[in-house]
């Protein structure tokens, strides 16, 4: 009896726990959904910072290595020396030749000063041909001059002539009756002599006044081609003035090349751009660096990210700006608060999907094709909020849990 | 009577234990250097905890209550592992 009431009793329980047992685990499995939902998470996420590859500007042997291999190093902490004595006498050798240009330039401000001077001689020179050109005009003005007077002289002593003679032809045939004295025959005869050599002279003046006139011409033609030459030389001289131009033009390479050296010179000591842990270094001083590549590498500790793939179905839930949880596993009871910065835009596509990239060719299609498809997954960087600096790692495995705000989402709110 | 006592005590005793395992740990577990994901955790605790339950009712005779045991069980496992996950990971 007892046994069968039991039985009776289970009979009824039996179904209340087994339908209780269902319902509540439709429940949980529900809130379980809910939660992946709001809060997305994933186990597949790397720290991850910047870094960059540490190489020198310049080439030389070390000299000096201020770092060792995983040091934190400051922003503006020197790292490494290059040997600076090529780059040091490059500077000098640089400075000297400007040095040397500004005496060229010197030297040749001199020359053209001496130029420059030489035109003012070659202008007084042209001025004095001027001078003299008017001189010889003057003495051309004196000689007419002359050979006027020295005509009217002849005029004049012909006419004297003519009337000694007329005297003399006059008191001879006088002299036969003895109206006159021979001796005022003789005196007219003397007079007439005297008045025809008077004649000549006057002629000879007249003569040598024209040859002056003569000179006087050839020496005015002579100052005009003096006046002439003398403006060419001018000219002549004025072209013959150089510029600073083909010197001072060359300056600005000097100082170029200068600021070039100077460049060099201070690029051959290394600072360090950013606080950064030092890694990857793998040699000593005396090792040639050469210039543009790299030597070791800088991890930037100033930010540091989680990068967590998410499934691009997560990817409607997730906003820059959401808060997140991150895990480092080699702290796993450390929680690290973080603020989603940014999701990827771009991840390699699948080449069964969309062929393999050939540049000229076709798309290599594949004519297999899969029936389920596997959801592409999209980087997610998450900066973690006031990094401990020793304790990250660029690639520690991580997990990132999304902080779904739920005050945002709608349908938390009405539950309530 | 003794057994349900024992039962629900037993029951009882269980949470706040492994609340003592922490709140903030991360949601994967080291085991010598493989991470093992808090579901797959939570999924063996489950079905162990079924085990248990199993083992309990038929230790007392209360097999019984379990109307469709291929069906019950695997849905009390999932809902250990659920309740569980939502206590320490969510």
């Amino acid at each position: 009896m007892a046994n069968e009431e039991t039985q009776n009793e289970h009979g009824v329980l039996r179904y209340i726990v087994s339908g209780g047992i269902l319902l509540v685990t439709a429940i949980t499995g529900l809130l379980v959904l809910r939660q992946i939902n709001d809060n997305p998470r994933t186990d597949d996420a790397e720290i991850f910072a910047n870094y960059i590859g540490m190489a020198p500007v310049v080439s030389g042997p070390i000299t000096h290595l201020y770092v060792a291999d995983n040091q934190l190093v400051k922003a503006g902490d020197p790292l490494l020396e290059i040997d600076s004595r090529p780059y040091a006498y490059a500077l000098a050798h640089a400075k000297s030749d400007k040095a040397t240009l500004q005496g060229q330039i010197d030297d040749e401000r001199r020359i053209i000063a001496s130029k420059s001077s030489a035109v003012d001689v070659a202008k007084a020179g042209a001025a004095s041909a001027e001078a003299a050109l008017h001189h010889a005009n003057a003495a051309i003005a004196q000689a007419n001059a002359e050979v006027g007077n020295a005509k009217a002289a002849l005029d004049r002593a012909i006419t004297e002539q003519a009337y000694a003679d007329n005297n003399l032809h006059r008191l001879e045939p006088l002299l036969a009756k003895q109206f006159v004295t021979v001796d005022q025959v003789d005196q007219a005869r003397t007079t007439s002599v005297a008045r025809a050599q008077a004649v000549e002279q006057a002629r000879a003046q007249l003569a040598l006044a024209q040859a002056s006139l003569e000179g006087a011409n050839a020496l005015y033609l002579q100052g005009q081609a003096n006046v002439i030459g003398s403006t060419h030389g001018v000219q002549q001289a004025t072209h013959s003035v150089t510029t600073l131009a083909p010197y001072s033009e060359q300056l600005g390479g000097r100082q170029a090349a200068i600021d070039i050296a100077q460049y060099n010179l201070e690029n051959s000591r290394l600072i360090a751009p950013f606080d950064a842990r030092v890694t990857n270094l793998t040699l000593s001083q005396g090792a040639y660096a050469s210039a543009g590549q790299h030597i070791f590498t800088l991890i930037d500790t100033r930010i540091w990210w989680a990068v967590a793939n998410f499934r691009e179905t997560q990817l409607g839930h997730i906003q820059p700006g959401m808060k997140a949880d991150v895990y480092i596993m080699s702290r796993p009871n450390v929680r690290f608060e973080g603020t989603v910065d940014s999701v990827g835009f771009g991840v390699t596509p699948d080449a069964e999907l969309v062929g393999k990239l050939t540049q000229p060719g076709l798309p290599d299609v594949q004519r297999t094709l899969n029936w389920v498809h596997l959801a592409s997954r999209f980087p997610v960087r998450v900066r973690i909020d006031n990094p401990p600096p020793e304790l990250f790692r660029l690639g520690e495995s991580a997990i990132v849990i999304l902080r779904g705000d739920t005050s945002v989402i709608p349908h938390a709110v009405p539950h309530h | 009577m003794k057994h349900a006592r024992k039962i629900s005590a037993l029951l009882l005793a269980l949470p706040p234990v492994l609340f003592l395992t922490g709140c903030s740990h991360a949601p994967t577990f080291n085991i010598l250097g493989s991470f093992f994901p808090s579901w797959l955790l939570c999924l063996i605790v489950g079905i162990c905890l079924a085990a248990l339950v199993n083992w309990l009712l038929t230790r007392y005779k209360l097999e019984k209550l379990i109307a469709w045991p291929v069906l019950i069980y695997p849905c009390l496992a999932a809902f250990f592992s659920f309740l569980l996950w939502l206590i320490f990971f969510s």
